[in-house]
């Protein structure tokens, strides 16, 4: 069992005019999957999907947090689950972090050309 | 343009055995949709689902522009165990995402943070109790 320490920051004076933004979580979360996969890259297209799991995930409801970031400068990344129903949409530069569930696989394509995404997947159980 | 600025910072001591992980990532959001949302709510309870946006012609506009495109911010303020949030999409507002189907699960205290696209609104469900979910919405750009 292994402990992932997470904060995340959301600040902004001009969102609103009435109020300010200013955010601040931490988290503590366990891992204790069997599918720990530490920071890697990979190249994607724009045609098939790629799975960026090395096996299936599995466990009660599939949990597992997943970081991804897009590394290019120019194209987006394109996510998706298991079913290929598209849920985000990374523009270049841009990251996401959130534990997926109740999907076997997170899928990623590009929307041109091959950009590289940078990503972290720890099953939960 | 309003700007908003997001940090995100992991680590870990004890997920690997050879490797400790320690990374921080930045980024500055430029969000200029017609729908800003921030909220505030007290879930329904499991079996009713919460939607985060309105209908087209109310206060809380549907997600639009192209791909649908928005920065999602969403916590689980809950601190009682088994009070977990799934979260589903909604492609179209008008209709809620499909039961039984989601694609993130926030157990009490956790978070997410997801540019996301191809929905119309986001669908949350208590899977016990009543959880707090606290949540920033923001529309990438405008759309009809």
């Amino acid at each position: 069992m292994a402990t992932l320490k997470t904060t995340f920051s959301i600040s902004s004076t001009d969102l609103f005019d009435t109020v300010n933004i200013s955010k601040t979580v931490t988290d503590s979360l366990t891992i204790d999957g069997d599918n720990r996969q530490g920071l890697t890259v990979v190249k994607t297209a724009s045609g098939a999907y790629l799975d960026l799991t090395v096996e299936a995930l599995s466990g009660a409801i599939k949990k597992a947090y997943v970081y991804a970031k897009n590394l290019d400068s120019t194209d987006d990344l394109i996510f998706a689950d298991d079913g290929d129903q598209v849920f985000a949409r990374l523009a270049p530069g841009e990251f996401l972090f959130y534990p997926t569930a109740d999907n076997t696989k997170v899928q990623v394509k590009s929307s041109a050309n091959t950009p590289l995404c940078e990503y972290l997947l720890l099953e939960v159980a | 343009m309003a700007q908003v600025n997001v940090t995100l910072s992991l680590s870990s001591t004890d997920l690997f055995a050879k490797q400790a992980l320690s990374f921080t990532e930045t980024d500055v959001l430029a969000p200029a949709g017609d729908t800003q949302v921030m909220g505030r709510i007290i879930t329904s309870g499991s079996g009713t689902v919460d939607c985060l946006t309105m209908g087209t012609g109310t206060s809380i506009r549907p997600l639009a522009g192209t791909n649908d495109r928005a920065y999602l911010f969403l916590h689980n303020l809950s601190v009682t165990s088994g009070e977990t949030l799934i979260v589903r999409l909604r492609a179209a507002v008008g209709t809620a995402g499909t039961t039984g189907d989601y694609f993130s699960n926030l157990g009490p205290g956790e978070f997410l943070f997801i540019p996301i696209a191809d929905m119309q609104s986001v669908d949350i469900e208590a899977a016990d109790g009543n959880p707090v979910a606290e949540f920033i919405l923001m529309e990438k750009a405008i759309g009809a």
